[in-house]
């Protein structure tokens, strides 16, 4: 029974053909971020000079002084772009996939306690803390709070976390609250089961109630939102380093090689300005294609329904 | 009589989100690591001289007598002062400019992003599977993908490097001075923002418009026999009710991205403002930023649903 | 009104049919059904969902989906052959419709009595006082309680039930001669179901008006209507006098559904018919119920049986005289 739901799942899935390119993509990408040291021709701090003999930003295809050629060019430090791109997708994409991960968890936890003791002081402090944090749009709340925080990283006692953990706290501070309420959304209709007053009667312990019984049973719509949430994590990330509060130099992010652009304005080198905003709407069009996908099969709405002829 | 009732228990529930954005706001200056003694002593001051800072700032004193000062200047219009970057300088006087051009950014964002999105959305409501509709779906997921501020610096290069016109790199927006030269320096940022927010307006309203269609009570109203008009005009009222709840959406969103926009086109709003704060952790500065757009947007959130309120009496309840 | 001549039939449709798309993807949802409605009568038609039955409700008032499309040879108006132009002018006065669901009839965002008002500013003469009052006087006669009062109230603000009233005294709004209920009970409580048919019902007496009931539960059908057409994949195998059809069922499938209905109040018999009814691209060939059937033979695949015709009743099967219940 359970291969034959799989499979009518799997043929949902595979049946779209964008969805089976967003998938292909998001691949590509992991394979690019996992391997990315071994994939990257060179060093990404390593300087380059120009035939010249100067430090420039170098055009695609170009070759260097010492005779290496930079396939996508070198920013305008000299760095190898494709390089750069190599590990700035992979600090991107640590930075996404563990910030959603991370507020995933934390949802789970906040959002079935609070859906299990609907109505309690503690779920009441909770949802209204969440309401303050989400009128907060997107971002913005990241930018304040790594602001706040500055780009150095978070003192919590005697341990100083490094740089990129900042800017994962912030967006797990961003993309909490909506992830919450949704599991918050799908337990509660669950808390009123008869499967769940059967464990109380048995003299369940209220945390083997919510953990074992509780939870296993709402997960699907949290699942859904925090794939879809992974293009935006992407956006946020990259928009974070683009402001100059991403990861310090010379650690490569999408976002910060993307405000770097700048630079080539005036030797109007167009494909420095075109491939690391393209870079960036790729991964973003294959997570929310992913995450679109991923939502049809696992909750799809028919609108048309024969039997109503 | 239960409008207003709604209306009056909507801005009642809108308090204890606004004392909380209080708080919120409050906090930070907990969670800036050094906080204003650092900045003020810097890194070479003495243990001595921190402590007097301390006192003098009256951060000895207990949280909520700390939190009632703070509080009363903001309601006095005092938010504090600058301690790095303009010493000493009221809050309140430096964001009054770049609170200005955020604002005027993201309504012409706004106003792009509402007419090419519903216009888009509408005509292949109309024509559903036109080369328009195909074209539209196209265009909604190109543009959630395409970042804004990605947009904005392609817009910068076509216009500002290659053709070369001053009014595209000014990023010179003040109404006080040059209206014709800020609408034109509004232009491309508006643009940027607006387009890359319209395919979602317009797939929304392809979608709740080509639902509405097949609504059983608009069927209701054609089977009745009623003038073509009449059933136009329901549908209109009840296709935009949905349109409207994402219209709130869609202006955060479009807000969030005058941020990073104005740091291309090199707009003093608060965007810049914040990136250059945020290096010398001015936690006044942040404290002001957190309550005004928590207060902004609660504001907004509220007024979208007295307008949702408004349009559909079933919400009211 | 022009006079009704009580020998002509209030409505007769010759070989309706009705189809979904275009070209290769054309699927028949009605194949030529005939229906005759006298005055002040009740026709039921009945079957499973699926059956088409719906579909034949909705080309009456022109409702079909935007793919839909549908035909008759003949269209009969009290004697009078019409056009489907014609057939359309007279759907909202002379013949009105209840839709299936009524949480989802009534407009949300207008005031039940702004609904029923706008229904009498188009087909009828009256001003706007009367307007109100005669708003007023349907919410009554639907036995809406406090009707004055609940005029500005809103469908919300109604129980299913009550919504349903609503939706009925729109469609009685304009005085029609007919009235095509399409399931008008489906979503609704057993108790509500039974006070609806029972108000429309007297209703249909007092105003001298008649009904297409479209049902699919066989007890509607035995308490309310006069006729009964027995509709099973677009086609029909059955139909008569409901008192001929429930006596003595001729055709399989009717003996099937009769059975399933009489199970219902003994507990230890579940008796339902095998397999289920074929979607519209799989109709079969010969007798579409043959698949089902526990009576078929070889004729049955080859040839579509004619409607023969009987003492008060007709059916589609070439065994109906060896068929025994």
């Amino acid at each position: 029974m359970k291969t034959a739901r799989f499979r009518i799942l799997w043929n949902r899935f595979i049946g779209d053909k964008l969805v089976v390119l967003g998938a292909v993509l998001v691949f590509l990408f992991l394979v690019i971020a996992v391997f990315g040291p071994q994939l990257a021709p060179y060093d990404f701090a390593q300087q380059f000079r120009a035939a010249a003999g100067e430090l420039l930003p170098m055009d695609v295809m170009s070759t260097t002084a010492t005779g290496e050629r930079l396939l996508l060019g070198s920013d305008a430090l000299g760095r190898d772009m494709l390089s750069r791109l190599i590990y700035g997708t992979r600090t991107t994409l640590v930075i996404s996939v563990s910030s959603v991960l991370t507020a995933t968890i934390l949802a789970i936890v906040l959002g079935s306690l609070t859906g299990y003791f609907q109505g309690s002081l503690f779920d009441e402090i909770v949802m209204r803390l969440i309401d303050a944090l989400l009128t907060f749009p997107g971002i913005l709340l990241a930018v304040i709070l790594v602001a706040a925080w500055g780009t150095q990283g978070i003192q919590i006692g005697p341990i100083t976390t490094n740089p990129e953990m900042t800017i994962v706290f912030a967006l797990v501070f961003t993309f909490t609250p909506r992830l919450t309420r949704t599991m918050r959304g799908s337990t509660i209709p669950q808390a009123h089961r008869a499967y769940i007053k059967a464990a109380q009667l048995m003299g369940m312990p209220v945390w083997r109630i919510v953990a074992l019984e509780l939870i296993p049973n709402c997960l699907t719509a949290v699942i859904i939102q925090a794939t879809t949430y992974l293009g935006l994590a992407v956006f946020s990330t990259a928009g974070l380093g683009f402001l100059g509060l991403g990861p310090a130099e010379p650690q490569p992010e999408l976002g910060k090689i993307l405000a770097r652009t700048q630079e080539y304005f005036l030797s109007r080198q167009f494909w420095h300005i075109f491939i690391p905003g393209f870079t960036i709407s790729l991964l973003v069009f294959a997570f929310s294609v992913l995450g679109d996908g991923i939502r049809n099969v696992l909750d799809p709405e028919y609108r048309f329904e024969e039997a109503d002829l | 009589m239960s409008l207003f009732k709604y209306i009056g228990r909507r801005f009642v529930s809108a308090i204890p989100t606004l004392i909380l954005i209080t708080f919120l706001a409050f906090g930070l200056l907990y969670v800036t690591p050094g906080g204003p003694v650092e900045a003020l002593a810097g890194i070479f001051g003495t243990p001595e001289q921190k402590v007097r800072i301390r006192e003098e700032l009256g951060l000895n004193d207990p949280l909520h007598v700390q939190y009632l000062r703070w509080i009363s200047g903001v309601f006095s219009g005092d938010f504090g002062e600058m301690i790095v970057m303009a010493p000493g300088t009221p809050i309140a006087e430096m964001l009054r400019k770049p609170l200005l051009v955020t604002f005027w950014l993201t309504l012409g964002g706004a106003l792009v992003a509402l007419v090419v999105g519903l216009s888009i959305g509408a005509l292949s409501a109309v024509r559903p599977n036109s080369w328009l509709d195909g074209f539209s779906r196209l265009s909604s997921i190109a543009t959630y993908s395409i970042p804004d501020f990605w947009l904005a610096i392609i817009l910068l290069f076509v216009f500002g490097v290659i053709f070369r016109y001053r009014w595209a790199i000014s990023g010179q927006i003040d109404f006080s001075r040059n209206v014709l030269f800020s609408l034109q320096s509004m232009l491309l940022p508006a643009i940027a923002l607006g387009l890359a927010k319209a395919g979602i307006v317009a797939r929304i309203t392809r979608g709740e418009l080509f639902d509405v269609q097949n609504k059983p009570f608009i069927q209701f109203e054609r089977i009745m026999g009623l003038p073509n008009r009449v059933v136009i005009k329901d549908m209109l009222h009840n296709g935009i009710l949905p349109i409207v709840t994402v219209l709130g959406y869609t202006i955060g969103l479009i807000f969030r991205g005058t941020f990073l926009v104005e740091v291309v086109f090199g707009a003093p709003g608060i965007g810049l403002f914040l990136v250059r704060a945020a290096k010398t952790q001015e936690y006044a500065l942040l404290q002001t930023l957190v309550l005004i757009i928590g207060t902004v947007f609660i504001l907004m959130n509220l007024l979208t649903d007295i307008l949702y309120g408004v349009l559909d009496p079933r919400v009211r309840t | 009104m022009a006079a009704i001549n009580s020998a002509d039939p209030l409505l007769q449709v010759d070989n309706l049919r009705v189809h979904y798309g275009a070209g290769r993807q054309r699927l028949n949802a009605v194949d030529g059904l005939s229906l005759t409605v006298d005055a002040g009568q009740t026709v039921a038609i009945v079957g499973e969902s699926g059956s088409g039955k719906s579909s034949v409700a909705m080309a009456l008032v022109n409702g079909l989906a935007a793919n839909g499309e549908w035909e008759a040879d003949h269209i009969l108006f009290q004697g009078e052959e019409i056009s489907r132009q014609e057939l359309l002018r007279l759907r909202g006065r002379a013949i009105t419709y209840m839709m299936q669901d009524p949480s989802g009839a009534l407009n949300p965002v207008l005031t039940v009595g702004e609904q029923i008002k706008r229904v009498l500013k188009y087909h009828t003469p009256l001003s706007k006082a009367e307007r109100e009052e005669q708003a007023i006087e349907l919410m009554e006669r639907v036995e809406i309680p406090d009707a004055a009062s609940r005029l500005d109230a809103f469908p919300h603000e109604f129980s299913g039930g009550m919504q349903q009233r609503i939706v009925l005294a729109m469609a009685l709004a304009p005085s029609p001669v007919l009235l095509i209920a399409d399931e008008p009970t489906t979503g609704l409580d057993v108790t509500v179901e039974a006070q609806i048919f029972a108000l429309l019902d007297r209703l249909k007496r007092e105003l001298t008006m008649s009904v297409v009931l479209v049902a699919h539960d066989l007890g509607v059908v035995a308490t309310s209507a006069d006729e009964a057409v027995v509709l099973y994949a677009g086609k029909v195998v059955e139909k008569g006098t409901v008192a001929a059809l429930f006596e003595r069922p001729r055709h399989p499938y009717t003996i099937g559904l009769l059975r399933c209905a009489h199970d219902l109040h003994d507990e230890n018999v579940l008796n339902p018919i095998p397999g289920r009814i074929p979607g519209l691209g799989e109709r079969p060939q010969g007798c579409v119920f043959h698949p089902r059937c526990a009576w078929k033979t070889a004729e049955c695949e080859a040839a579509v049986p004619d409607l023969i015709q009987l003492d008060g009743q007709s059916v589609a099967c070439i065994h109906h005289e060896s068929l025994t219940d």
